[in-house]
């Protein structure tokens, strides 16, 4: 695999519920239709401000150089879907970052969803279909949050970009491993000069991390699946001329399964 | 390159004409008189006691049916909705794990509404080409239940019917051969329905010129032209969409509508179930490139050209 990590911003900022207007049905039916005989609910200039995960998209290109727009393949991935189904966001994302792209958004992998856009993002490359990719990866607190002990208030996002190339950002592998695995797993990763870092999500079993060779980065549960991708994003500068491998290890409570992405940076 | 090994439709037994549907969801009778005089609609699957995961299991059991389940290393599961209260999160997992398929790499894609399946398709296909494991198949699993009755009515213009299908899809493998895919996504219609009219207004105007672009480009990929192709397989929403977009009336005489007076709006399943109704049909003359189109709200268009195989069905003896 020689997809290249190119750029990648985040973002963080307190949650900003659909005005009720825009909350959909009384009955939840609200996907992307409306009911015969009625009428969409618009804005007065037909343009209602983005919201949720749009908004978020909004935030993020905002902090793209245009250079690295411009992607033949936009993958949106997220761990919990948006209540509402009106807006096809990746689409948004797609005309935002260029509107040429093969657009389409994964999801239904819990916490894997991102890693497996990656893979994605890495199979059409290795193929020769896509030379230029773009990954948001996006999460939206639940309504009820601020009312909730276990989940922030908060919307998070990534965004990265991919090209094609070997050296510092080169996704290396996308592997997902049961809990037992996993320590073996990364025991396997520690280079043979300098050391692995690997950046381990709010689920992950921090005694799975060898205890020699490596180093540990614990990711903020700030988003739920934008943790280790924030941490990257903040960090990715100090790290590629630190460490020759970085692993972002995320662990889904729900079915025990770690996913990896391994990428070389410019120590090696 | 790509190819179907096997492709599997599933509707369940309850069925009802589109007077009883309209009946049920509330319609009055000027709307479905307009269903069934203008729109083209007659009878569809309908069981309101249906679970998403009686829908779509049975089909997705066919088309493993022939082959070692542990060859399959992707399950992706594809659903026009991608609104949370359609679809949960937990569904893909939940499908793989009632499949069997413990050891699949599973997810869903979405977002492209009835479109998707087409672009699941080349994912699958892609990810078995570059793992380069000649043995290895993907299941490409699609189907939506939809709970609510604003959900059952699209656009004013569809009634969702149930029904469902799957494909194993596999890479250089002996069935139907995919020999080009398409697809163009026009994100200034993101808004769906919710667009503004003026908006709604464009998109009926450009749509017809897009979706020709983009059935031609997939034709001279395939090293063929429309002329060359002998049926095209697109979505049941009605037959006036496809009037409405398809101006060239012999362009038109090539597509498959038969399956929209039996079966309605299947949403992203609707491509693969007619697959399913032409070869067992023996309709299909192999080695002909034929074409599947799709157009999802939000605003994508897809064209892939396949040519079937001598197995996939061919003319009636």
């Amino acid at each position: 695999m020689t997809l290249r990590l190119r750029t990648a911003v985040s973002v963080l900022t307190p949650s900003a519920p659909a005005p009720a207007s825009r909350l959909g049905a009384p009955d939840g039916g609200d996907d992307a239709v409306v009911e015969v005989g009625g009428t969409p609910d618009h804005e007065p200039d037909g343009q209602p401000a983005p919201t949720g995960h749009a908004r978020l998209v909004d935030l993020l290109v905002d902090q793209v150089p245009e250079a690295d727009t411009g992607p033949d393949l936009v993958l949106l991935a997220y761990a919990r879907p948006e209540a509402s189904g009106f807006k096809t966001v990746a689409s948004y994302l797609n005309m935002r970052t260029g509107g040429d792209a093969h657009s389409l958004a994964l999801c239904g992998q819990g916490l894997g969803a991102p890693f497996s856009a990656v893979r994605v993002a890495g199979a059409y490359e290795r193929t020769g279909q896509s030379s230029k990719s773009l990954l948001a990866i996006l999460d939206c607190a639940p309504a009820d949050a601020a009312d909730r002990p276990d989940a922030s208030p908060a919307d998070s996002g990534v965004l990265l970009t991919f090209d094609t190339g070997s050296g510092a950002g080169a996704v290396d592998t996308v592997v997902s491993v049961g809990s037992a695995e996993l320590a073996s797993r990364l025991a396997e990763l520690v280079p043979e000069g300098g050391r692995l870092l690997v950046v381990l999500g709010p689920g992950g079993d921090p005694g799975a991390v060898p205890a020699q060779g490596a180093d540990l980065h614990r990711a903020s549960g700030e988003g739920h699946g934008t943790g280790v991708w924030s941490a990257l994003v903040q960090h990715w500068t100090e790290w590629e001329s630190a460490y020759p491998v970085v692993v972002l290890c995320d662990t889904d409570p729900g079915s025990d399964t770690s996913h990896l992405l391994v990428l070389r940076a410019a120590a090696e | 390159m790509i190819t179907l090994e096997a492709v599997e439709s599933f509707f369940p037994d309850r069925t009802v004409t589109v007077e009883e549907r309209a009946a049920e969801l509330g319609l009055n009778p000027a709307q479905t008189h307009m269903f069934r005089r203008i729109h083209g609609l007659d009878r569809m699957h309908y069981d309101p006691d249906l679970s998403l995961y009686d829908l779509v299991l049975p089909a997705a059991r066919k088309a493993l049916s022939q082959v070692d389940p542990r060859s399959v290393r992707y399950l992706i599961y594809c659903h026009a909705l991608h609104g949370g209260r359609s679809v949960g999160p937990e569904t893909a997992q939940d499908i793989k794990r009632l499949l069997g398929l413990e050891n699949a790499t599973t997810f869903a894609l979405t977002q492209q509404n009835c479109a998707i399946t087409l672009s699941a398709i080349d994912v699958a296909g892609t990810l078995l080409r570059a793992d380069g494991d000649p043995e290895a198949r993907a299941l490409v699993v699609t189907g939506d239940k939809p709970r609510h009755r604003a959900a059952q009515l699209v656009m004013n213009t569809c009634v969702v019917g149930d029904g469902s299908a799957s494909a194993l899809v596999a890479w250089n493998g002996s069935g139907t051969a995919v020999r080009s895919f398409v697809t163009r996504t026009r994100g200034e219609f993101s808004d769906g329905m919710m667009s503004s009219p003026a908006l709604i207004r464009a998109e009926s105007e450009m749509r017809p010129r897009l979706m020709v672009e983009v059935m031609r480009e997939a034709a001279d990929r395939a090293g063929c032209t429309l002329d060359d192709i002998q049926v095209v397989i697109a979505p049941n929403p009605n037959t006036t969409l496809w009037q409405d977009t398809i101006k060239d009336e012999a362009l038109r005489s090539k597509f498959f509508f038969d399956n929209i007076p039996r079966y309605s709006h299947c949403l992203a399943s609707d491509v693969l179930i007619n697959y399913v109704t032409l070869g067992e049909e023996k309709r299909f003359e192999p080695d002909r490139p034929a074409m599947f189109v799709a157009i999802g709200v939000g605003m994508t268009f897809s064209a892939m050209v396949f040519t079937p195989s001598s197995n996939t069905g061919g003319p009636r003896s």
